[in-house]
């Protein structure tokens, strides 16, 4: 019995495989697939580019602070500016050191208590305070600092003699201290008790994975963009990963983003899916995913299926129709076997096709990566929430898993044009009104969303275009720095759930189809 | 001789194209079996539904004793056909399309070998079907037929659009295969002529309805005169003999020839009473066999060209 099927699955390929367009479109999709990659990679290059080092950039900043001084000699802020640049060059302390804030906060106290407290702008013909309030003394990203530094002379004094005594002993941990007798202080400030107590533990956090902190880029006025030798150092993203796992536990306590939007439960599920993520990742030290390392370019190239699922659509809206077409059905169905027989040849023949357009994506991917990066990190571990989950995993298999996840779609549409192919027995008819399913979906969803201004209309997401991206479960080496995915038709959309919707639409063409092609007459 | 093909009070009605209704025949083994109906009268559709093509609204169609709705894969294991146009794969050679055939019947490569000997394609299996002429495609539609030495082959208009010579070949190859080889052959085809040179039984079909059944002597006799032209010399005598025999059956006089509607089996007669009284015959040619006539009587004058 199965002896016979593999017969008729013989057929199948000897007509298929022996068909000259057959390969002139595998070429065609083979050199897409390569250009692709060319332009991929070329991208990551001019990325790359000239930036100026920070000592220069430092440089370029005095030089304009002494222009202003000039004009300006009493100016005490942009004195004090000069000092705390000539102090980082001559201690070569770099933009991403933690005693960058240290310093500059030092100078601008020494600037206040040389004003005799007056605040920088208060002053007429005074110009820009180059030292701003609140700018500098805060290690990771954006903290509010603390909005009323009403000091005495004496408060100051003692201040700035702890930023000095911090900056000797070159210690991070006294760093920490400080900061954190800020925030119970309320000198960094917190909008509640909780808040402090999330702001507390982070830098707890620092001291817990021996996680030497960095200093407020964002916020540095003389450093701009990362020069060549902002690699993406151990404490970078170990910063950034406490900065993520401060942000997300505010935003859970206020109930609110970053921009103010209302959070949605399945947003809350995911930053605090975000947190767990973040902390396995510090205590395990799996450093994320670099986009230009090996596996981050394996992954970028690699997730480009649209062409393999054009290459499907193409066949599977050809496979029945052009035997139609040709009059061949006919001395198909009179040789001694089922219709049914025959409708799995050619479905199991359309899967065959599409694993090898598949192994030949990825096997592309994977030597034109690996020739570029020689395969370095190729073993790398990541910490990833899948299937709510937070799991240790080699990248690798990750990468695979992912990409055979994105297949999915790609065969829902396949036994799509498989069904047109049988009903309408046209293959241009059938691979047109797949495609233009395919795209204009998109295009549908898009009006969909602007029409319903932001509500969710009801069963829309068992729609087959809502549940097509399903990249945006699964983050990739890009989507995990930027923390969260895009969001979903429906907030209480999963994989799972996108996974189960693909199935059903899949069985319900493929039902279709076999039914179609079963029980209709050949005129 | 056993049935081979039964078909059984069969009807198959769709949208507005034709109807089949109470169709109901038998074929034997060895037989080569007519099957003979003006255009639109349900010879494609019955064929396409003893091939499983179309289903049957009901009746029952059975080949050796299986019927195609119950046990399909049986019953086709012992039917071959071509409908229509021996269609096959255009970009494959000729040997691949048989090798897919094969395959699918479950024919070995050296029955392969053996069919394209036997319909004289050697030479060009390899070459690809698409270069193929028409009568080369309906060789090789035959030799796929013949794959799996069916009991039954049915063939709808296999000499259509043959030369003279090709149309022989195939109707000796049939012939040979029904009485050498006991294959039973179920042949639609709008040469009467050759109908009546092949056939051993005819069946007349008109609006999806049998209208006879029988051997070409039984359709023939008793049926309707034939028409046929004489050649004759001089020509006002032989005039002025038929009319004194035949007063009311000449249909026409022309300059060289004169046509008379008469019954096969007068033909002797006429000829020696012309030669006795010194009338040289020339030529004698039917210009509508007996055949036809019946024919055209049965299915009251419709268009015979199916």
């Amino acid at each position: 019995m199965l002896a016979n099927h593999y017969v008729l699955l013989k057929n199948e390929r000897l007509k298929l495989y022996k068909k000259p367009s057959t390969w002139v479109l595998m070429g065609v999709i083979v050199l897409l697939t390569l250009f692709s990659l060319v332009i991929n990679k070329l991208m990551f290059r001019s990325a790359g580019g000239y930036s100026p080092s920070w000592q220069e950039q430092y440089n370029w900043g005095l030089e304009d602070l002494n222009g202003q001084l000039k004009e300006n000699p009493e100016e005490i802020y942009t004195a004090q500016s000069i000092e705390a640049l000539k102090y980082l060059l001559e201690n070569n302390i770099s933009p991403q050191d933690w005693r960058t804030d240290l310093v500059f906060e030092y100078y601008n106290l020494k600037a206040e208590q040389l004003s005799k407290g007056e605040i920088p702008g208060q002053k007429q013909n005074e110009g820009k305070p180059i030292i701003q309030h609140g700018d500098w003394a805060k290690p990771g990203m954006e903290y509010g600092y603390a909005e009323n530094r009403n000091m005495t002379d004496g408060e100051r004094q003692e201040r700035m003699e702890k930023l000095q005594s911090i900056l000797k002993s070159n210690d991070w941990r006294k760093f920490i201290d400080f900061k954190i007798d800020d925030i119970k202080s309320g000198l960094i400030g917190s909008n509640s008790d909780q808040e402090k107590q999330v702001n507390i533990e982070m830098y707890e956090l620092y001291r817990q994975h021996n996680i030497v902190p960095i200093s407020d880029i964002n916020n540095n006025l003389y450093y701009r963009g990362y020069g060549p030798n902002q690699e993406n150092n151990d404490f970078l993203w170990k910063s950034r990963e406490i900065e993520t796992i401060r942000q997300n536990k505010l935003s859970v306590l206020r109930g609110e983003d970053e921009n103010g939007n209302l959070l949605t439960k399945n947003r809350i599920r995911n930053l605090e899916q975000d947190i767990n993520v973040a902390l396995k990742r510090l205590s395990t030290n799996t450093a994320p995913i670099s986009y230009n390392s090996f596996l981050g370019l394996l992954e970028s190239s690699a997730s480009e299926i649209s062409l393999i699922s054009i290459l499907l659509i193409v066949y599977a809206g050809g496979i029945f129709a052009s035997e139609y077409g040709s009059g061949t059905i006919k001395m198909l169905l009179i040789t001694p076997h089922k219709r049914n027989k025959i409708f799995w040849s050619k479905t199991i023949l359309m899967m065959e096709l599409t694993a090898i357009a598949l192994a030949l994506n990825f096997a592309l991917a994977f030597i034109f990566s690996g020739v570029f990066t020689a395969f370095k990190g190729i073993g790398s571990m990541q910490v990833i929430s899948v299937f709510g989950s937070v799991v240790q995993l080699p990248y690798l298999l990750y990468i695979v898993l992912r990409f055979l996840i994105l297949v999915l779609p790609v065969l829902t549409y396949g036994a799509l044009a498989m069904m047109m192919s049988v009903v309408t027995r046209k293959s241009a008819i059938s691979i047109a009104a797949t495609m233009m399913l395919m795209f204009g979906g998109n295009i549908v969803m898009g009006i969909l969303s602007v029409v319903s201004q932001g509500k969710v209309l009801p069963g829309i997401k068992f729609l087959l275009f809502s549940n097509t991206e399903l990249s945006s479960y699964l983050p990739s080496a890009s989507s995990a720095f930027m923390g969260g995915m895009s969001s979903m038709v429906d907030g209480t959309m999963t994989l799972g759930f996108s996974v189960a919707v693909l199935a059903v639409y899949t069985v319900c063409f493929l039902w279709i189809a076999h039914d179609s092609f079963c029980r209709r007459d050949v005129k | 001789m056993s049935d081979v093909l039964v078909l059984e009070n069969v009807y198959k009605s769709f949208g507005s194209r034709g109807i089949i209704s109470d169709v109901s025949l038998t074929v034997k083994e060895g037989e080569v079996f007519g099957f003979l109906g003006p255009n639109g009268a349900g010879k494609t559709t019955t064929i396409k539904m003893i091939l499983g093509l179309l289903s049957i609204d009901s009746g029952h169609i059975s080949i050796l004793g299986n019927d195609i709705e119950k046990n399909f894969e049986a019953a086709m294991r012992h039917i071959s056909g071509i409908v229509e146009n021996p269609d096959m794969y255009g970009y494959l050679s000729g040997y691949d399309n048989l090798l897919i055939h094969a395959r699918a019947c479950g024919a070995t490569k050296e029955r392969i070998d053996e069919v394209v000997q036997l319909v004289g394609m050697q030479l060009r299996i390899r070459d690809k079907f698409k270069s193929y002429s028409l009568g080369m495609k309906q060789r090789l539609g035959v030799a796929q037929a013949l794959l799996h030495n069916p009991k039954i082959m049915i063939l709808d208009e296999p000499t259509n659009g043959l030369d003279p010579a090709g149309i022989k070949e195939v109707r000796d190859l049939l012939r040979y295969l029904a009485h050498t080889q006991g294959m039973s052959i179920f042949v639609s085809s709008h040469i009467l002529q050759e109908m009546q040179q092949m056939c051993d039984t005819v069946c007349i079909i008109n609006n999806g309805r049998i209208l006879r059944i029988g051997s070409v002597e039984e359709l023939t006799k008793g049926g309707g005169a034939g028409l046929y032209r004489y050649r004759l010399r001089p020509m006002e005598q032989a005039v002025a003999l038929l009319q004194e025999n035949i007063p009311d059956r000449i249909a026409a006089v022309h300059d060289e020839f004169v046509d008379v509607r008469v019954k096969e089996e007068e033909l002797d007669t006429l000829n020696r009473r012309l030669m006795e009284n010194n009338v040289s015959i020339y030529g004698l040619s039917a210009v509508e066999t007996s055949l036809e006539q019946s024919f055209m009587e049965i299915t009251g004058g419709g268009n015979i060209v199916g």
